[in-house]
């Protein structure tokens, strides 16, 4: 019996991700324009080049809420348990149910980057990488917008998203969580060690409901303690 | 210091690769370090002078990366020059006339893909003085006990951007000190900490490349 209530596909174009070179730079971890020569051009030209290489596409899965409940550090859907964590189960608790989500650009620019970086130009190759990071968050975003539309229609709001290998929840519950999609799914397969291929995809939930919200400051209940997001927030950027 | 060792550190840290590179803009039409190099050696320089101001170069700007003063890209184009101006040491590496400090074997661990911060590692402990085996991503313990094998007093550094891939590590570090106690072992990558590395047997926890160079140069040299 499917345990899915409400299922939505969506595909769009490098050119309606609200991505521009400063959110590249600041992934990258230069504050306003201190970016030196010739990082700027590379992003610059990177822009340019990346919508031939880029296609997003994801699928979003509202879980019956029937099914769902939310207990002190997992998440359940029937029988299939998510061991999320204290954190993410306390952010996720009010929700009425929860969303299970993919997202990906597809191959293209992970292998443009991949050969730069092994070859004779890393530095345009980490700029691709990083660009391509960017329009994966970018892309997971723009399709939870449209997702809003569908919760609108119950009154319901969004928590934070979060993923397995972030927060405390282990990313072999990716296992669990490909096991909600078919095969694959927007063309995403697990590894062994459940490494998504494409590398620049994304897997997660968000939790949906009258009385949740999304918390603006995510560092706080993250475990990375070497990201560079939390390093630059802590510099003050 | 001398001059030369100066220059080429400068140059080495603001990533000069030859005089055809137009960056950095405030170096337009100046020799990079490759033309630096072999001006230097043409000219009677020491290549342990050369070699000096590589490692000085290197250990400035893996210091600024440390501090989050410059970042991936900097490390990067500061990597290059210093590749530009080592190409100029290799027949004297290989004629023993300049000596490494010693081997340094690098690779992810099983499971693994991930490999821009195994590569940032390599490069700014190459920029130290030590000879890097790049073993690449994905490699099993076998792999790095018979490149150990073959460099009996290297030290290893092992990576992992996975949790999944974490129990890898713990099997590959377990292996390595079963079968060559005496070497020592460097972990990094993203979910490590330093408890980890106390629990599976490391020898040295760091977040950042600096700091696996710096435990190398004190450590393990």
């Amino acid at each position: 019996m499917s345990t899915i209530s409400f299922s939505q596909e969506f595909s769009a174009s490098f050119e309606e991700l609200p991505l521009g070179p400063d959110r590249i730079l600041a992934a990258m971890g230069y504050p306003d324009s201190a970016a030196p020569a010739p990082v700027p051009e590379l992003v610059q030209e990177a822009l340019c080049a990346a919508p031939k290489h880029c296609t997003c596409r994801g699928i979003f899965q509202v879980l019956q809420s029937s099914n769902v409940s939310v207990g002190k550090d997992f998440i359940r859907n029937g029988d299939l348990r998510f061991s999320t964590g204290k954190m993410i189960a306390a952010q996720i608790k009010k929700s009425e149910t929860i969303c299970v989500f993919l997202t990906t650009i597809g191959p293209g620019l992970e292998t443009i980057s991949r050969a730069l970086l092994h070859g004779d130009d890393p530095v345009k190759g980490y700029v691709i990488d990083t660009l391509a990071s960017e329009a994966t968050e970018a892309a997971v975003d723009l399709f939870a917008g449209h997702m809003l539309e569908y919760c609108a229609e119950n009154n319901w709001k969004m928590t934070n998203r979060f993923s397995p290998g972030y927060c405390g929840w282990s990313v072999a519950e990716q296992k669990n969580l490909f096991s909600l999609f078919p095969e694959n799914t927007c063309g995403i397969t697990l590894s062994e060690s459940c490494l998504m291929h494409p590398i620049k995809s994304v897997s997660g939930i968000i939790g949906l409901g009258k009385n949740v919200k999304k918390q603006p400051y995510p560092c706080e209940f993250c475990t990375m303690n070497n990201c560079i997001k939390r390093k630059l927030k802590e510099k003050g950027q | 210091m001398s001059e030369t060792t100066d220059r080429i550190a400068l140059l080495v840290k603001r990533g000069k690769i030859n005089k055809a590179s137009p960056f950095p803009p405030d170096l337009k039409e100046q020799d990079g370090a490759d033309e630096q190099t072999k001006a230097a050696l043409d000219s009677g320089a020491k290549p342990s002078e050369i070699l000096d101001g590589c490692m000085k170069g290197m250990q400035e700007i893996g210091t600024l990366f440390s501090q989050n003063k410059v970042f991936v890209p900097d490390l990067l184009m500061s990597a290059k020059a210093m590749s530009a101006a080592m190409a100029h040491l290799k027949p004297h590496f290989q004629s023993g006339e300049v000596k490494r400090k010693g081997t340094f074997i690098i690779g992810t661990v099983t499971g693994d893909l991930h490999d821009i911060g195994k590569n940032l590692v390599s490069m700014v402990v190459e920029g130290c003085g030590w000879e890097i085996v790049d073993l690449g991503v994905d490699v099993g313990a076998d792999t790095f006990l018979e490149a150990i094998e073959q460099h009996p007093d290297c030290a290893v550094g092992l990576s992992a951007l996975l949790t999944t891939t974490m129990p890898a590590m713990s099997q590959t570090v377990a292996a390595i000190k079963e079968k060559s106690p005496q070497t020592r072992v460097l972990i990094g990558g993203a979910p490590i900490t330093r408890e980890f590395a106390d629990k599976i047997g490391a020898d040295c926890y760091s977040p950042d490349p600096q700091g696996a160079a710096n435990y190398l140069s004190t450590a393990a040299a």
